[in-house]
Parts: C-alpha cells; sequence; structure tokens
C-alpha cells in the first residue's frame, strides 16, 4: 500500500472507490488532467462529487489523490476542509451576507490555499469585475454562478469539481469563458471532474470522459470515443453548439487558424494573432464526396470519417480536417452517401455558421 | 437601595446569560442540525424550567446545594461554603429558568441558515470554528440578538427560585423583584415606585440595545434582498 504523499509515479491521480446506498456505485481510476462526467439527470454524478469532497455522510468509500489517502474503509476521513478542494456546486451557494469580494476571498482567508488563480482576476475573465462590491444575495443567477466557479477556482489547490461549471450561461458567454477555463486548468494544473450536460464543453475541456447512468459507470475513455454516442449528452432540447473550436485570427483578418485547417469567417474586429473561439453547430456542415466550385460556401474542407454513433435523431460522424469536426447526418443521406468509417469526404461550411468569439 | 438592587439584578441577569451561553449554543446548534436517538428527551428536560413554577426549580436547587445534601455537601466542601444565598446561587437560579428561551430561540436562528451553506464554507476551507463564526453566526445574528435579550430580560425579572436559593445575598443585598415583592409586603407599596421605574428603563435599554445589535450586523452585511 502507497503511504508516500508525493506519488510521482506515473498512475491514476485520484482513485474513487465509492457505494451509496440507492445512489452510486463506482469504481473509477482518474488521470491528472480533466475528466468530463456526463450521464443523464439523476444519474449520481453529484453525489459522486459529494463522496469525494467528503459530504455525503453515509458513503462507503475509499478515495485517494495524488498518493493521500482521503477517504478510507479503516474510517480514514479527512475533513473536507483540509482536502485542498474547489467545489462548484450545482446551486451557486453564495454566502448572502457577504459581498462579492467577500465570497472570492473567503478560501483565501479560511483555507490559506496557495497556488490556486486570482480570483478578482477570475471574475475579471468571467465578466464579474464590476460586480466585486455588490452584495452576493443580489446577483441574478448566471452572475452568483460565475462567482461560484470563481471562487471554486480559488479554492481548489490539490482538486477542482466543478458541478456544471457554465450551466445557466448564454452561448456567447459559455464561447468566452471555455477558451480562458481551457487555459487557466493547463496553467494550474490540478485533478478536475466536471459535470456538464453539454457535449462541446467535454469535447473542449476534458482528457477524459465518464459516463455514469444508475449510478454506476457505463463508459469511461477519450471524450471523442464516448461522448457522441451517447445521445443523452447532448439534450435535443438545447441549441448545443457541438464544435468548438481553439484558433488564432489569420494574417488577413477574415480567416482563422484552426490547426492545420484554415476558415473563412465573417468580418469581425478582432485584430490579427488574437485567440479565438469558433462555435460549429454539427448540423450546419454540409458533407460531399467531392469538390464542387459552384456552392456559395466559402469553407470547403477535406476530410475523413474517423468515426460514426448513432444517436437519437441520425448519425454524429466524427470528422478529421486536421482537426476533429462533429457533424450529424440523417441516417438517409449517410447511406445514400455511402459513408463509412475511413472514408474520404470534403466538409462545406457556410461563413455564416462560423461563430468567432474572444478566447477569454 | 433602588439603584443597588438593580444592579444586582442587571449583574446577575447578564452573567446568567454569559454562563449558559457556553452551553446553550452547542445544544441549539446540536438540535438544529443533527438527529439523534434520545433528541426528544434531550428537548423536554430542556425545555422544563419554562413549564415549571419557578419556585419549584427553587425547591429543586435547595435540595441539590444545600449543605447536607450529596451534591451541595461537595460543593461546600470544595467552595469552602453553601452556595446557598451566594450571588452564584442568584446567577443559577437565573441561568436555569432562562436557559430554555435561549436555548429555543439560538435553535431556530440556527435553523434558518441554509446547512448547504456551512457545507460550502468547509469545502472552501473553512474549519467547524470558522464555519460558526464567519457564515452561521452572521446568517443568525437576528435570532441570536433576540434570544439573548429573550434570555436576559427572562433573568432579570427570576423571582420565585431566586427567592428560594437566594433571597437575602451577603451584605443585606437583593435582587430588584425580591426588593420590590419586599416593599409591596412593608406596608407602603408606593415606596416601590423608583425600582418598579429603575425595572421598565433597564428593559427599554435592553429593547433598544438588541434594536441596535441588529442593525449594526445587517448593515454589517449589506442589505439582503
Amino acid at each position: 500500500m502507497n503511504t508516500d504523499a508525493t506519488n510521482t509515479v506515473e498512475g491514476p491521480a485520484l482513485e474513487v472507490r465509492a457505494v451509496v446506498p440507492g445512489r452510486l456505485d463506482v469504481d473509477l481510476a482518474l488521470g491528472a488532467g480533466c475528466t468530463a462526467v456526463v450521464g443523464p439527470s439523476g444519474a449520481g454524478k453529484s453525489t459522486l462529487l459529494g463522496v469525494i469532497a467528503g459530504l455525503v455522510h453515509e458513503a462507503r468509500a475509499r478515495v485517494v489523490l495524488r498518493g493521500r489517502t482521503l477517504d478510507d474503509e479503516h474510517g480514514t476521513r479527512v475533513p473536507t476542509a483540509d482536502r485542498g478542494l474547489g467545489l462548484q456546486f450545482q446551486e451557486a451557494r453564495l454566502f448572502p451576507h457577504l459581498s462579492v469580494r467577500g465570497n472570492l476571498a473567503f478560501p483565501s482567508r479560511h483555507g490559506g490555499r496557495s497556488g490556486t488563480p486570482d480570483p478578482v482576476a477570475c471574475a475579471a475573465a468571467l465578466g464579474i469585475a464590476d460586480l466585486l462590491d455588490r452584495p452576493a444575495a443580489e446577483l441574478s443567477g448566471g452572475e452568483a454562478r460565475r462567482v461560484a466557479l470563481a471562487r471554486a477556482l480559488a479554492a481548489g489547490s490539490e482538486l477542482l469539481l466543478l458541478d456544471e461549471p457554465l450551466g445557466g450561461l448564454d452561448d456567447g458567454a459559455r464561447e468566452r469563458i471555455l477558451p480562458w477555463l481551457h487555459r487557466l486548468l493547463r496553467a494550474h494544473p490540478v485533478p478536475t471532474l466536471m459535470v456538464t450536460h453539454r457535449m462541446s464543453e467535454a469535447l473542449y475541456l476534458a482528457d477524459d470522459a465518464v459516463v455514469i447512468e444508475d449510478g454506476r459507470v457505463v463508459a469511461q475513455g477519450q471524450p471523442f470515443d464516448v461522448l457522441p454516442a451517447r445521445a443523452s449528452v447532448s439534450s435535443q432540447r438545447e441549441q448545443e453548439t457541438e464544435n468548438l473550436l481553439a484558433g488564432v485570427v489569420g494574417p488577413d483578418g477574415c480567416s482563422v487558424r484552426v490547426g492545420s485547417a484554415s476558415l473563412t469567417v465573417a468580418a469581425h474586429d478582432l485584430p490579427v494573432g488574437a485567440s479565438v473561439a469558433v462555435g460549429l453547430r454539427a448540423g450546419d456542415i454540409v458533407v460531399g464526396l467531392s469538390r464542387h466550385d459552384d456552392l456559395s460556401a466559402r469553407n470547403v474542407l477535406d476530410g475523413r470519417i474517423v468515426a460514426l454513433h448513432p444517436v437519437a435523431d441520425g448519425l454524429l460522424a466524427r470528422v478529421d480536417v486536421g482537426t476533429t469536426l462533429l457533424v450529424s447526418l440523417t441516417r438517409h443521406a449517410a447511406d445514400e452517401l455511402g459513408l463509412a468509417v475511413g472514408r474520404d469526404v470534403v466538409l462545406y461550411l457556410k461563413t455564416t455558421a462560423l461563430r468567432v468569439s474572444p478566447a477569454g | 437601595m433602588v439603584i443597588e438592587a438593580l444592579l444586582v439584578s442587571v449583574q446577575v441577569a447578564a452573567l446568567a446569560v454569559v454562563v449558559s451561553l457556553p452551553v446553550a449554543v452547542p445544544l441549539a446548534l446540536c438540535l438544529a442540525r443533527r438527529s439523534f436517538r434520545g433528541k426528544i428527551l434531550v428537548e423536554t428536560v430542556v425545555a422544563l424550567p419554562l413549564v415549571l413554577p419557578p419556585v419549584v426549580t427553587g425547591f429543586v436547587l435547595l435540595m441539590l446545594l444545600g449543605r447536607g445534601t450529596l451534591v451541595g455537601g461537595k460543593l461546600t466542601e470544595v467552595f469552602g461554603a453553601s452556595l446557598l444565598f451566594t450571588p452564584a446561587a442568584a446567577v443559577l437560579a437565573a441561568a436555569i429558568v432562562a436557559f430554555p428561551l435561549l436555548v429555543r430561540t439560538l435553535r431556530v436562528a440556527f435553523e434558518g441558515v441554509d446547512p448547504q451553506l456551512e457545507e460550502a464554507a468547509s469545502t472552501l476551507g473553512a474549519t467547524t470554528w470558522r464555519t460558526f463564526t464567519r457564515v452561521t453566526l452572521p446568517l443568525a445574528w437576528h435570532g441570536v440578538v433576540a434570544g439573548l435579550v429573550l434570555a436576559f430580560g427572562r433573568a432579570l425579572g427570576e423571582f420565585g427560585a431566586t427567592l428560594v436559593v437566594a433571597g437575602t445575598l451577603p451584605g443585606g443585598r437583593i435582587t430588584a423583584p425580591v426588593a420590590v415583592y419586599r416593599m409591596l409586603l412593608s406596608g407602603d407599596p408606593w415606596r416601590a415606585r423608583g425600582l418598579v421605574g429603575g425595572l421598565v428603563i433597564v428593559a427599554l435599554l435592553t429593547t433598544a440595545c438588541a434594536e441596535l445589535l441588529v442593525r449594526g450586523g445587517r448593515s454589517r452585511r449589506g442589505r439582503r434582498a
């Protein structure tokens, strides 16, 4: 048994074996990066976060974080306050008697944690810098969620547990915040569990994905391998932007380089060389078998189908065009074109379908 | 005489509240947050002095503290003298009758604080004590002040039990209600007017202080929506 606190051996950064009668029964080994936790409502995702945080008293759990045992069957139970957590709950849970600034400063005043991002800088990046002196009780729902995210990020010196970090935010805000969050998680690398309902968030931020249904892990692996196959991930009611690509504004100003591909985008006022996020819906992409010059679409990309996943209302194709794009198709269209894994295809993207937002 | 009796009463009542707090706060928190076997029994025992005639409480105290009794004998050995008819007995009597009001009000105040916020504080690194002082107490402030005022008021007015175990204190000092009672019995009830007026003023000052305390707490944490 490894009792060494500084475990430098390659291995799971976080091991969780947890049983909560009637709610959860999982055995997970997670990496040091960001793991997306997905699954239908009530599947036990939030319970899993609660167990890792030491908040679920009826849990029988064994939790080992980077070689440090937080919980075990011999009665070890590190107090929640000493776990170095940043936990963003599903509800904002701001302290109503404190200002936004007081809420953000709470972890540093009471935990004395180091190596975490500066909460005021986080607040600025999250667009809540103007609210610092407002009483937390007077914020709107979306504002409160952002404060809660900044507060959790500032507290998480060892582990981040984010329950729908961008829930309740509009698409524009999400697409601005996602690249920033991505960079932040790289700059302050702590094991992160992120519950999300949105495939784009999982694909963009996570290195690993876990699917939980009825309290059990039903799939675990690379987000691109695991997620598109779960129709429940992408809620059909929401207007999900499945593809969110990190890019840089090209030299001519109206193109964006994404990986090895260059995309023509609509006019914008961002400077050359600026980091941007490009949002694109899987349903806004046209698939062809050969290049046509007589179409209005300005972006024509050659690619190859890497995977085809059946989803509720058709198919979701993963196409490698130098970066990976998710493309949705009807079964009928896929049959007619004879689409299959390994097939070379041409993707047509309308300029107006590409939404460019500044990254962070 | 008037000032002295008022001073004795205010001191006894304040001390009674202060010595009750270290027991009342954890007990109220425990009753507000936890469920455990025998909780109803604890609640009943805590509430008992509220229902019992104070004279009965005084009788029980007399039996406990008297020189010839088991507890009283031991206490007499420790302190070198019986506690009966000392300021300690007056404080004890006042504390016991005020205790149920203090615990009940504190409990309701703590129940009004969302335990999810305390959970959030713990995830942010706050120890149990810090969570209490920085989250629970400020959010329950209104009710806590109400509890202090009620308990102080009840202790200030304590008469029955006090008469039994601390009717006269060393040096002939007596608490204000006991003094009023004696004046009423003296054949000239009008003599009690000064002391009665003094008690009214103390009561007014107490409620005014409570209002200031509540407002202070409120402005410190901003207006709550």
